[in-house]
């Protein structure tokens, strides 16, 4: 045990084979903790305007948080960053498992991956020592055949993260993978897959540094003494996310069919109960005592034997709903699919829909399906396409592509079947049901995602900042900034989105001070600030690759088509995006056209950042 | 007047079911709703303030909190604490 716990940087040049290591700078550690707040600080400063997303110029972050390895319970998760493939902005995934617990164990916060190999190629860190080795033997095998290969050749110590044949064919939305847990969103397996780089894995032992050793224990006590009586965590525990699929489905907050209405005859048989029937274990992550991932085994009929460490709701939403899909084990078949193939599941799932509706609307023919009916429930359809977007076959090779650039493809007015913002398709959660998510989907400097600021007063009932009516067409935008800021924060802990209410703001806080010795982590207010700061640095990041306020939007769907037969949230729709962009940026310290402004970059003391940028966007400031 | 509630998570545990109607008297609050739901044990403060109550799909906090006036036909949903995916 040290004084000084953390903050090393490996960088990793694939195109030379070599290996470096720096400190992370003190004052980065204090202003960005770790997490995404790492990751953007290296991406921003080290990746200029014009970089292509697949070419080697692209830099990967695979980064750890200080809470990583240590016995702090649901801090083990790890995050994967770039430009994004998908939108052309910064990109972040967020995996489970072992794989940031092991990162960390091998000394470091950031892996840092340049350039391209030559050939397919895995990255091997063992003791102190990296090589980049051959992958040839890997190459076209799934996620788990690679990690079990791995863990053969070099020992069941070794962990490693992983792309699947999505990744090597460069499908778009192509995921990471760590046991079966995935970085999903972004196409940050696709990244991988442009830099020839099969897998990351390492063999080293367990050992972390803590700065302060007995406060540390002490409160990992505490925290597992308010985990016992927690709801969050037995509710977690029995059933995962399955539990919400009927929640959302009542609330109208449940996208149905592409987003078309809110209600889905046989709902029931996607609800909680009927996963529990071929539930046959539970998984967590390192250091967990949650273990919220339901194994799902199914017993008999078409899919029997099919096993998946899920689904989770968005994907029981994603291939299951959202495609009008209410068979459950092909479901489970479809998740164990993606995470076999190294798929998002949310932008599989979102390419189908919108090419499902294509269908329905003849603007998609027969013809061009590889011969699939693709009517809504149409699950053997589902399969069959998924496998084929994987393997960038037929339509496949189309819907590889994701949304977005398939309907650019298509023409013919497709593109407003596109369910998605700045190229990255939409999760679970309807705008216009609620409409402060739909503020967050479009403010999301990643696109269409559902966690990066989501609006839990909506969805959940969260009463902090203050209480929010889910109908209202303004009056939000602080609270989504709010939101912004708090999960910033939580992804530089990097904390469970699950456990953060059992463990709760407070406790994080001094866990994130006894373990890296900064004692201004203690603080709340000093944390809203770092989280503004890194929400803030993302905005500049994708500002210096071209976006602006006319990217901050949604599906014309949203803004034009009332909802349909959605409960309580039928006839929503958004009304008033304008009114509530601006009120977001307003709370963010943003000028209308949604640029920092001179006196928000000097408070949050990223004044630095205008060296980095075009004159021209320093002049609109 | 006959109102639906719908209740999730432990609460189908407790009650057997996850939708029942209760017949109350016109002019009925969502107070007198609560004291009518048959759990096992009637539900006490700390449980009632951890869930997130809603009426006809709206916050109760923002339509009169436990005063929220009900009608006939009305549809409360009573969902414990919980994360989505």
């Amino acid at each position: 045990m040290t004084q000084d716990a953390g903050g090393r940087l490996l960088r990793v040049n694939l195109s030379t084979g070599s290996f470096s290591q720096e400190a992370v700078p003190q004052e980065v550690r204090e202003q960005y903790i770790g997490g995404k707040g790492f990751g953007i600080y290296y991406l921003f400063r080290e990746l200029p305007s014009g970089v292509e997303p697949l070419g080697p110029e692209n830099k990967l972050a695979l980064v750890a948080g200080p809470l990583n390895g240590t016995t702090a319970q649901s801090f083990s998760r790890w995050i994967a960053m770039a430009k994004s493939p998908m939108t052309g902005a910064i990109g972040r995934a967020v995996g489970g498992g072992d794989f940031g617990a092991w990162l960390k164990f091998a000394g470091f916060d950031v892996m840092l991956i340049e350039g391209r190999a030559s050939r397919p190629s895995y990255i091997y860190w063992e003791n102190g020592h990296g090589e980049v080795l051959d992958a040839g033997d890997l190459w076209g095998h799934d996620t788990e055949e690679t990690q079990v290969s791995l863990a053969s050749r070099h020992g069941p110590r070794t962990r490693s993260a992983c792309i699947g044949p999505a990744g090597e064919n460069l499908v778009r939305y192509a995921a990471i993978v760590c046991g079966r847990r995935t970085a999903s969103r972004c196409g940050m397996g696709t990244v991988m897959g442009s830099k020839n780089l099969k897998a990351v894995a390492i063999n080293v032992p367990r050992q972390v540094e803590v700065a302060r050793a007995t406060e540390f224990s002490s409160l990992v006590k505490q925290q597992i003494e308010a985990y016992k009586p927690h709801p969050v965590v037995s509710r977690m525990n029995k059933a995962g996310t399955t539990y919400a699929a009927l929640v959302f489905h009542n609330m109208g907050l449940f996208p149905v069919c592409n987003f078309q209405r809110g209600r889905l005859a046989g709902i029931e048989k996607l609800a909680v109960d009927e996963f529990a029937k071929v539930k046959v274990g539970n998984f967590g992550c390192y250091s967990c005592l949650i273990k919220c991932g339901q194994m799902h085994q199914v017993k008999d009929g078409a899919f029997a034997g099919h096993r998946s460490e899920g689904p989770e709701y968005e994907t029981i939403w994603a291939l299951g709903g959202n495609l009008g899909i209410t068979e459950r084990d092909a479901v489970i078949a479809a998740d164990s699919m993606c995470d076999l193939l190294g798929l998002d599941t949310i932008s599989t799932g979102l390419s189908l829909s919108f090419a499902y509706e294509l269908y329905q609307r003849g603007l998609l023919k027969r013809s061009q399906t590889d011969g699939e009916e693709m009517t809504w429930g149409n699950h053997q359809a589902m399969l069959r396409l998924v496998q084929s977007i994987a393997h960038r076959k037929g339509l496949g090779k189309l819907l590889g592509e994701g949304s977005l650039r398939a309907a650019r493809t298509l023409g013919n007015g497709a593109e407003y079947y596109a369910m998605q913002v700045k190229g990255l398709e939409l999760g679970g959660y309807e705008p216009r049901a609620a409409k402060g998510q739909g503020l967050a989907y479009a403010v999301s400097p990643i696109g269409g995602s559902h966690s990066y600021a989501r609006s839990d007063q909506e969805i959940a009932g969260d009463s902090l900042p203050r209480v929010v009516d889910r109908f209202a067409d303004e009056g939000k935008g602080d609270v989504i900034a709010f939101n912004h800021w708090q999960r910033s924060v939580g992804e530089a802990a990097i904390s469970c989105i699950f456990a953060s209410r059992a463990t709760g703001r407070e406790l994080t806080a001094s866990l994130l001070a006894a373990v890296t010795g900064i004692d201004r982590l203690a603080g709340l207010p000093y944390l809203e600030k770092v989280g503004q700061r890194i929400a803030t640095l993302e905005r500049l990041f994708n500002i210096r690759h071209g976006f602006g306020r006319n990217d901050d939007t949604l599906p014309r769907r949203m803004t034009t088509e009332p909802l349909e037969d959605a409960g309580p949230a039928t006839g929503q729709v958004v009304r008033k995006l304008d009114t509530l962009l601006d009120e977001y940026y307003d709370a963010m310290g943003f000028s209308r056209q949604g640029l920092p402004t001179a006196d928000t970059l000097r408070e949050l003391g990223l004044a630095w950042t205008a060296g980095f940028m075009s004159a021209r966007d320093n002049r609109q400031r | 007047m006959d109102v639906t509630v719908r209740v999730y998570g432990h609460l189908v545990d407790l009650m057997g079911t996850r939708q029942l109607t209760l017949s109350l008297p016109d002019g009925s609050a969502l107070d007198a709703l609560l004291s009518h739901v048959p759990t096992p044990e009637p539900l006490g403060h700390s449980d009632i303030v951890a869930l997130h109550i809603l009426v006809d799909g709206r916050d109760h906090r923002l339509t009169g909190g436990m005063q929220t006036p009900l009608h006939s036909g009305a549809v409360v949903d009573l969902i414990p604490p919980f994360q989505g995916g």
